[in-house]
């Protein structure tokens, strides 16, 4: 073989190996880096990672920067006669009435000795796993660890305070969220009529349907409705109980009474809008137990 | 002068790709910028950018399997294809980019169908709306982005990806 072919096969085979290797090395540590990695653009690079929501909301205000003065207070007249139209109008418009549904269950959130609300924005999304989770912009610095629930309001369910998910890392400004609806998410869940609890996601054997949360090891001798509302146990540390995580669609067994199984299984629909969420309320537990 | 470029390039791709990401739509622009730095400076770039934009962009958005690094890596496979077939001119973005595109999801695909097997109409009905969105716009996206590129490229005299045969000439005539 020529001289100059082997070293370009040398070239290339020790190219191939050096990334061979830094894949397997990539992946092998993969847990360890993304841990340390969340910390490390969590925590120096939040500035930066905060740009896309920033960035958002910075192109929408400056958007009135470029019409002229007298733009302007044309825009404004016209704003303002449309702003009598709409609040002449508002009784009748039922977005608004749910948003001030929303606000005021807000104002309205039970007061609980044991833990202090506070609002947050979801800075990041991944679109191709929207539902899954999320990132909010507190962290931390607002007493936010891993394990915090995350709460939200629907309107199909005034009143209520819904479960959207637990915090599952914490960095100083910034939180991860894993979602209800993440395969990954495992908590106790009570119902409140058959006043029975579950375990969410607790048995891997369950089937994963897109958009419905798994519960399993129901009692065999509660009686179930469809529609019954569940709700956090309060079993775990961090997450006090009575938060509406959804409704029961199904069980899975149907014949109950020949079914050789201790315990019974079925589906929630998640009461989160995780679809349309932007503000968030974490639950910041004043006094958390330590396991 | 090249790896500041670079560094740049990716650096706004990264931020464009969140900040759509926030608003819910999957444009795989990371991935255009990797094609393009594989064929228009060399395909180790490509390699490098690929795991550094793909591992972050995991990181970011705490997905399993290190799902979008695989799916860049293909990426500069067919950037060399491309290049060694001669399919460097900017009418061969068009396809070229929906390709990328495609390859970029397809991970996706795969985590979903084995994640949840017994619902795949209900995976087609959430994912196919996003793969076509983004292969379309991927297809219209790439050659933008060589236009662009290529015009600053060449006002501050680096490789340019339509004259990526050239260089490869080159390249080959210098190892032989």
């Amino acid at each position: 073989m020529p001289k100059s072919k082997s070293r370009i096969f040398e070239k290339w085979n020790s190219g191939l190996i050096i990334s061979a290797l830094l894949i397997v090395i990539l992946a092998a540590s993969f847990q360890t880096l993304r841990r340390a990695w969340f910390r490390v653009t969590n925590n120096f690079f939040y500035p930066y990672v905060e740009v896309p929501a920033q960035g958002k909301y910075a192109a929408a205000d400056e958007s009135s920067r470029l019409y002229s003065k007298n733009e302007l207070a044309a825009k404004i007249t016209k704003l303002e006669t449309a702003n009598r139209i709409f609040a002449s109008k508002v009784a009748r418009f039922g977005e608004l009435t749910v948003e001030n549904e929303k606000l005021r269950t807000l104002l309205k959130l039970p007061k609980r000795s044991d833990c202090n609300y506070i609002a947050a924005e979801i800075i990041i999304r991944d679109p191709l796993f929207w539902k899954e989770g999320f990132t909010v912009n507190r962290g931390t610095d607002d007493g936010v660890i891993a394990g915090t629930p995350v709460l939200c309001f629907n309107p199909q369910y005034p009143g209520q305070v819904i479960l959207a998910g637990v915090v599952k890392e914490a960095a100083r400004r910034s939180a991860r969220v894993m979602s209800v609806l993440d395969p990954r998410f495992r908590i106790s869940a009570y119902f409140e009529s058959a006043d029975t609890h579950g375990i969410i996601n607790g048995d891997s054997r369950q089937t994963l349907i897109p958009d419905e949360i798994n519960i399993s090891f129901l009692s065999k001798q509660s009686k179930f409705t469809p529609g019954e509302k569940c709700f956090t146990s309060g079993f775990e540390h961090q997450i006090p109980g009575g938060f509406l995580i959804g409704s029961l669609k199904q069980l899975n067994s149907k014949d109950q009474v020949f079914s050789t199984q201790l315990y019974l299984s079925g589906k929630i629909i998640p009461a989160a809008p995780l679809d349309s969420l932007n503000f968030v309320v974490l639950a910041i537990t004043k006094n958390y137990r330590l396991l | 002068m090249l790896y500041l470029y670079m560094l740049l390039v990716m650096l706004i791709l990264f931020w464009l790709q969140l900040l759509l990401g926030c608003l819910a739509l999957h444009v795989p622009l990371c991935i255009a910028g990797i094609f393009y730095i594989s064929v228009a400076y060399s395909w180790r770039y490509g390699i490098f950018w690929a795991v550094l934009a793909g591992f972050s962009l995991d990181l970011v958005y705490d997905r399993e399997f290190l799902m979008t690094t695989v799916s860049f890596l293909p990426a500069v496979l067919f950037a060399e294809y491309r290049l060694r077939r001669d399919a460097v001119r900017l009418r061969n973005c068009v396809p070229a980019g929906a390709v990328i595109a495609l390859l970029g999801i397809i991970p996706v695909w795969a985590y979903k169908i084995i994640t949840y097997p017994a619902y795949t109409v209900t995976i087609f009905q959430n994912l196919l709306p996003a793969t076509i969105f983004a292969v379309c716009l991927n297809a219209l996206f790439l050659p933008f982005l060589v236009m662009v590129l290529d015009e600053t490229g060449e006002k501050i005299k680096l490789p340019q990806f339509t004259k990526a045969g050239k260089r490869l000439i080159e390249e080959r005539l210098q190892y032989n």
